[in-house]
């Protein structure tokens, strides 16, 4: 029997079965429209503070269940002498006993596989602190035992002192304890925000309540495979991948909407789904800019994965960086895979929001296209069009690229002490010997390369006009090549008996040459894309080049 | 739901999970804590009589246990068996009437309950023990015997590094603020209270409010040695000059040299400079890889990993070098405040040295005018790993059999003749046994992984894992046992089975 182990994670990796499972408790909202939160479907309700406002939850987070964030900021000054910022954040987690108590999920899937799913799902408040907190190290600072209205309450006073991530903070968790599910009210806060809000926090926590349930509580809301990653079904057909992608998309296109707090708009700005609480200026600036990127893509490199379907993207835009940080945190994957979690910072392409967004399309559309080519850009590629796309400006639908002044200083820096690569050495070096260097100054090198490929005078040249889209589309090839060797061996189980070692020196030998598999590996696809790229390159070509690029730095 | 049915003792490193209101309780030395569960006193042990079978716990092992209702013992004497028929028996030296025996039982049960409470509650971070010297505030939820050791290690340690390096602490230093825990990963442990992150073992966060974290592991008390002494050194750094940072070589290369001292209880006397043998078997397995880390690149590079192991060897080698020991000495301490130092500023107000101007400092201290001089050191050096450091305690073997085995690839057949030759040195680590016998077991030699799964019980007969590895050994026709094992394993600590499943 072939036992496929598939999954390590928690729920969010596991496909929906007909077992309940905490991704059906992912509820419709009913948020700040009225002083309350209620929640029919899972059966409870609460005051919020007064003015907190809801925090949309990701698409596929399957424990929080309701999210507040204060209005107000409160500070804390480090004894090194800076400032830091933090508002208090209310979050409702669900903890249902069908879920808890739920290990693994097995699917025989044909006669020889089964599958075996290694679900891991939080034991209880405590487990999902210990998993997922990661504001600082901390403690229960005091445990307390009480009942409102006959549901039994635990009170805990959490410190979190040693490493805090912007400061000492408090957390105060009540825990109500009922048959079907725990609900743990946690609210964080800064330790000296603490004192102040003592008393109003406790009247809030003071009105939580259980309520009767809507009788499809524990019903799966029928979201299909939750796996988000972009290498999900990469063994279907494509045809068949795409239909899957598409319904996903249709899903959680429909979830997040439905589940959008008050003060949210959702609206289609060609393929992306933008869910915002800035002004609809900025909404539909952000998503032209998207569009172009995307158009732009689509058109210099057509050959990456064009039968792929390339889910459109949820762009959320909130109203400043904590409630950023607020959406982004939780248990789900989708502000990895398929949203575009930002905000407005007023600075437009050119600020580090804008930047992050322009990144953001240029990763989504390689990931969607063909996940495996972007994973092995080698560096002079992967972080050269990264912080080429950071600097992209759209101008009358068109996409520039930009350099930055503080790029400029850097490579001018570099220059003078005669620390600039050649270009060809540059696109030699594999992740393992780039990295192996320790030369941060590299990195700006990478940018200047990719944009000077990108830029009108090499556009202008017969000799590297093409030089970009030519490289990808060789290293696609030489990727899937090496993977097609690979396959055999892949699919076979562990070595055969005949082929493991059986003395120490050759087991040593086989250590030494497994050690450097993956480097030699990562070199030989460099290599062989450099020479199938450059192959009928002269030495004059590149005396051309390399002068019209160091020109360029000036 | 009820999370107490679960979790009985969230303050505890193993977790005793039962329904039933047992009040026994059992304090092992090492802290553990058994509750819940009957317990029975026998000569040499103490039985925990779990659900799926008896556990005997050596005496050795045992700090107190706690039985309500303990059955008297059989006269042992003739005298005793005619008090016994007056009614009385003999406690504490005198006789007197069974009723005030059992008084005086009751009185001092209560008591001990009440110590074993007491010691259950200082596993929470919240009742943590404290004690203040003069050079550390102590902070603590380990065993107060545990912590006594610690604590006389550490003051000697400061002052035998304070006298080698003529060093002078302000004298208004306040005490360093010192955390240890009483385990790594569990409630309540290293991980949760430091923040620290996955995989570190300790650290010195060298900026105010300056403190120093690290865990006791009882499985490795020799490990949690290295890690305090590694991380107390940065800290005995710092003292060369408050207002400066090592840089990563030779700081960490350094706490390292440190980290391989060894102290006698009973003496008190500590001895530095030995061979860190967990940090040689990583040379030696890049040495294996065809890896021989240059000098050059080893002093000038910035946060190198290889500042941990190769530095360690570079700094065992000068030091015990006559002709480099003093020039070393004199580099590390030049690094702070000599005019001939290049330094630049770490941030909070701290200087530093960049690794570059490192290595000039190096060349220069060391007396290095050349090329050739470096390659001749490097020379010199490489060739004092390669011949002269070798791993030779049982302890070191251990730790190169657990570093073959777990590597990758693996190297199971080194592994098992590094294992073979830690026991044959007397090795009674049942940690190893366990690997070994699971190696073994790999292999298809089932018997002798049997032998090696039973001697680790008979050592440390709470570990669960041993069981369960003892159980997937048995043979399939002894379906039975095999089941019992498994259910005991998961009845002594049902965490550390959360993410195994078992396909029958």
């Amino acid at each position: 029997m072939f036992i496929a182990l598939a999954a390590l994670v928690s729920l969010a990796s596991a496909p929906a079965g007909s077992q309940p499972r905490a991704a059906a408790l992912v509820s419709p909202l009913v948020q700040s429209k009225s002083a309350h939160h209620e929640d029919t479907r899972l059966g409870f309700k609460f005051k919020p503070p007064k003015d907190w406002t809801a925090v949309p939850l990701k698409v596929d987070e399957n424990w929080q269940v309701a999210k507040y964030l204060s209005p107000r900021e409160y500070i804390y000054n480090d004894p090194q002498g800076w400032t830091w910022d933090h508002k208090p954040q209310l979050v409702v987690i669900a903890f249902p006993a069908a879920v808890v108590e739920k290990d693994v999920e097995v699917e025989k899937k044909d006669e020889k596989t089964t599958e075996i799913r290694i679900l891991n799902p939080y034991k209880n408040y405590e487990d999902y602190l210990a998993r997922t907190y990661s504001g600082g190290g901390y403690f229960i600072a005091a445990e307390e035992q009480g009942e409102i209205e006959g549901v039994a309450v635990r009170k805990l006073e959490i410190k979190v002192e040693k490493l805090s991530y912007n400061g000492p903070k408090r957390v105060v968790t009540w825990i109500f304890d009922t048959a079907e599910i725990d609900f743990a009210v946690q609210i964080e806060m800064l330790e000296t925000a603490y004192p102040k809000l003592k008393k109003e926090l406790e009247t809030a926590l003071k009105t939580f309540r259980i309520t009767p349930r809507a009788a499809d509580a524990s019903a799966t809301r029928g979201v299909g495979e939750m796996t988000l990653s972009p290498t999900a079904w990469s063994d279907l057909p494509v045809f068949e991948r795409r239909m899957r992608r598409q319904d996903q998309e249709r899903v959680l296109h429909q979830r997040a909407q439905q589940d959008l707090p008050e003060g949210w708009t959702a609206k289609k700005h060609g393929r992306f789904l933008v869910l915002n609480r800035s002004d609809e200026r900025c909404a539909q600036r952000m998503a032209e800019r998207g569009e172009a990127v995307i158009r732009w893509l689509d058109e210099q490199f057509p050959f990456v994965g064009p039968e792929e379907y390339m889910r459109a993207p949820i762009l959320r835009i909130c109203k400043d960086w904590e409630e950023q940080n607020a959406v982004s945190s939780g248990t789900g994957w989708s502000t990895w895979w398929l949203e575009i979690v930002t905000h407005d910072d007023k600075g437009g392409a050119a600020s580090w929001q804008g930047q992050y967004f322009n990144w953001r399309v240029f990763e989504l559309w390689f990931q969607e296209r063909d996940h495996a080519l972007f994973y092995a850009f080698p560096p002079w590629l992967s972080q050269g069009l990264r912080d080429t796309a950071e600097d992209v400006v759209v101008s009358k639908g068109k996409v520039e690229f930009r350099r930055d002044s503080w790029e400029r200083d850097q490579l001018r820096t570099r220059a003078r002490s005669n620390a600039l690569s050649k270009p060809r050495d540059l696109m030699r070096l594999s992740s393992s010997s780039f990295y192996e260097k320790q030369d941060w100054g590299m990195h700006y090198e990478t940018e200047a390369l990719v944009r000077f490929l990108l830029s009108p005078a090499a556009q202008r040249n017969a000799r590297t006009k093409d030089v970009l889209p030519s490289y990808i589309a060789n290293l696609k090839r030489v990727v899937d090549e090496i993977k097609a060797e690979e396959k055999p061996a892949a699919e076979t189980d562990a070595p055969a008996e005949a082929d493991k070692p059986k003395t120490e020196e050759e087991e040593a030998a086989r250590f030494k040459a497994e050690r450097t598999k993956w480097k030699d590996r990562e070199q030989r696809i460099v290599d062989q894309t450099f020479e199938r790229t450059f192959r009928d390159w002269s030495d004059k070509d590149w005396a051309d080049f390399e002068k019209a690029y160091f020109a360029a730095q000036d | 739901m009820n999370w107490r049915s679960r979790l009985i003792c969230a303050a505890t490193a193993l977790v005793l999970a039962s329904t039933q209101a047992w009040a026994d309780v059992l304090l092992l030395v090492d802290g553990r804590i058994v509750d819940a569960k009957p317990l029975v006193r026998e000569a040499e042990a103490v039985v925990v009589k779990f659900e799926n079978g008896d556990v005997r716990v050596p005496l050795a092992l045992v700090l107190e246990a706690v039985i309500e209702n303990e059955p008297l013992d059989e006269p042992a004497t003739p005298e005793e068996a005619e008090q016994r028929k007056k009614g009385m028996v003999r406690f504490d030296g005198r006789w007197m009437s069974v009723r005030t025996r059992d008084e005086l039982v009751s009185k001092r049960i209560a008591e001990r309950k009440r110590a074993a409470e007491e010691l259950k509650g200082y596993r929470l971070w919240r009742n943590a023990r404290e004690e203040r010297t003069k050079a550390f505030a102590y902070k603590h939820n380990v065993p107060a015997d545990v912590f006594a050791s610690y604590r006389d290690l550490m003051e000697t340690y400061f002052k035998e590094f304070c006298r080698a390096w003529k060093i002078k602490p302000p004298k208004d230093l306040p005490p360093l603020s010192v955390n240890l825990y009483c385990d790594y990963d569990g409630p309540d442990g290293f991980l949760q209270v430091s923040g620290a992150g996955w995989g570190v073992l300790g650290y010195f966060r060298y900026v105010d409010p300056m403190d120093l974290n690290f865990y006791y592991d009882r499985l490795d008390p020799r490990g949690t040695e290295e890690v305090m002494f590694h991380e107390t050194n940065h800290y005995l750094q710092k003292l060369i000059d408050l207002k400066f940072s090592y840089p990563h070589f030779p700081g960490e290369s350094l706490a390292e040299y440190y980290g391989a001292s060894s102290w006698d209880p009973q003496t008190k006397k500590i001895t530095t400079g030995l061979v860190l043998e967990g940090r040689l078997v990583e040379v030696q397995n890049d040495i294996a890889a065809g890896t021989w880390v240059r000098l050059q690149a080893l002093i000038s590079t910035e946060d190198m990993y290889e500042h941990y192991t190769w530095g360690w060897s570079l700094v065992h080698f000068l030091m015990n070098r006559e002709e480099y020991a003093a020039k070393f000495q004199k580099f590390v301490l030049a690094l702070p405040s000599a005019k001939d130092v290049k330094r630049s500023s770490e941030g909070f107000g701290l200087q530093t040295v960049r690794q570059a101007d490192v290595f000039e400092a190096f060349k220069s201290y060391l007396g290095l005018k050349d090329d050739d001089a470096v390659v001749e050191l490097e020379r010199k050096w490489h060739a004092y790993v390669r011949d002269e450091l070798k791993v030779t305690s049982a302890r070191g073997l251990e730790q190169a059999a657990m570093t073959a085995s777990r590597t990758y690839p693996p190297r199971p057949i080194r592994a098992k003749r590094l294992f073979k030759e830690a026991l044959d040195k007397g090795s009674q680590n049942p940690v190893a046994m366990h690997r070994y016998g699971q190696l073994l077991a790999a292999d298809g030699e089932k018997e002798s992984a049997r032998e090696l799964f039973k001697k680790a019980i008979e050592r440390d007969p709470l570990e669960a894992s041993f069981y369960n590895s003892l159980a997937e050994a048995l043979p399939e026709s002894d379906k039975s046992e095999r089941e019992r094992l498994r259910k005991l394993a998961r009845e002594i600590d049902p965490s550390a089975f959360r993410d195994v499943i078992v396909i029958r």
